[in-house]
């Protein structure tokens, strides 16, 4: 494991490692750093994106709002 | 009964592609568990405060927000909120951003934290949804917010008394420094058990596609 994650008194962590597989759109439209106006949703650095078959829908990443 | 498929969903109040990616992960999760032989399928939210820099009784609308204080067009700001509102109609949200009370949510993220050691989290993260983008509530203000969880059954004074000593704080704090670990800086961002990342508004054809194939990875093991 890479990482440990630091404990939660009442809400356990998805997981011990954060080596997740991305999967579907990677545009699909999402609110990052503050606001809902961005072109794309951060990703983990270094994230996988979609297999072939996880990876054709989700909503187009345009400009989005709040 | 078959182990749940875990869904942890990272996400804020005042996200309108969180409460339009929760409809839609709803219904990726009823067609999935239409199916025959599905495993249950468990959701829990954590706290990401996209804003946290939004003071609790910001004066102004959601526009004025945007093109002030986050120095954007006013007509781009315009074309967003038309866009937006429009998708989210488009999966059944009367999205009101007119009526809309612009604060921080690291209050509604304690409810929401309160609410689930009272075994009703999601009761309450729709209810806080709904009342930010729908209701024109404000759910920043500690009354207001206790007045929110008496609305869903929780009791008004425990959940005030809870919301002023910060009782869940500490667990807001943990959800925001997981989310840092986990380099997830956009929300909705959900993880399928604790393997699958998922970010954005997707499609519910892509929740149940990661839900089929956690179900396939788990026959496979166990075969």
């Amino acid at each position: 494991m890479s990482s440990t994650p630091p404990p939660a008194p009442s809400t356990p962590a998805p997981g011990p490692s954060p080596a997740f597989e991305m999967v579907g759109d990677p545009d699909a439209e999402a609110c990052v750093d503050g606001v809902c106006a961005v072109p794309a949703p951060a990703r983990r650095p270094g994230a996988q994106t979609a297999p072939a078959a996880l990876s054709a829908s989700g909503d187009p990443g345009d400009v989005r709002a709040l | 009964m078959s182990e749940p498929i875990k869904i942890d969903v990272w996400s804020d109040i005042a996200c309108p592609w969180c409460y339009i990616g929760k409809r839609k992960l709803e219904a990726g999760i009823a067609a999935f568990e239409s199916e025959p032989d599905r495993p249950p399928v468990e959701v829990e939210y954590h706290s990401f405060e996209l804003s946290p820099d939004t003071p609790v009784d910001f004066e102004g609308s959601a526009a004025d927000f945007l093109s002030a204080h986050k120095r954007m067009p006013l007509d781009q700001v315009t074309q967003m909120l038309a866009h937006v509102t429009g998708v989210a109609a488009e999966v059944g949200l009367d999205y009101d951003f007119d009526s809309l009370h612009q604060t921080r949510t690291i209050a509604a993220h304690q409810l929401l934290h309160y609410a689930k050691a009272h075994g009703r989290q999601l009761d309450m993260k729709e209810r806080l949804l709904r009342a930010y983008f729908v209701e024109g509530r404000h759910v920043g203000r500690l009354p207001e917010l206790a007045d929110l969880a008496a609305e869903i059954g929780l009791d008004r004074d425990d959940a005030l008394r809870s919301l002023e000593q910060d009782e869940y704080l500490a667990d807001v704090q943990a959800d925001l420094r997981q989310a840092g670990e986990y380099g997830i800086s956009g929300v909705p961002f959900f993880v399928f058990d604790g393997k699958y990342g998922v970010s954005g508004a997707q499609a519910p054809e892509t929740f149940h596609q990661v839900l089929q194939r956690v179900t396939d990875e788990r026959a496979a093991v166990a075969s």
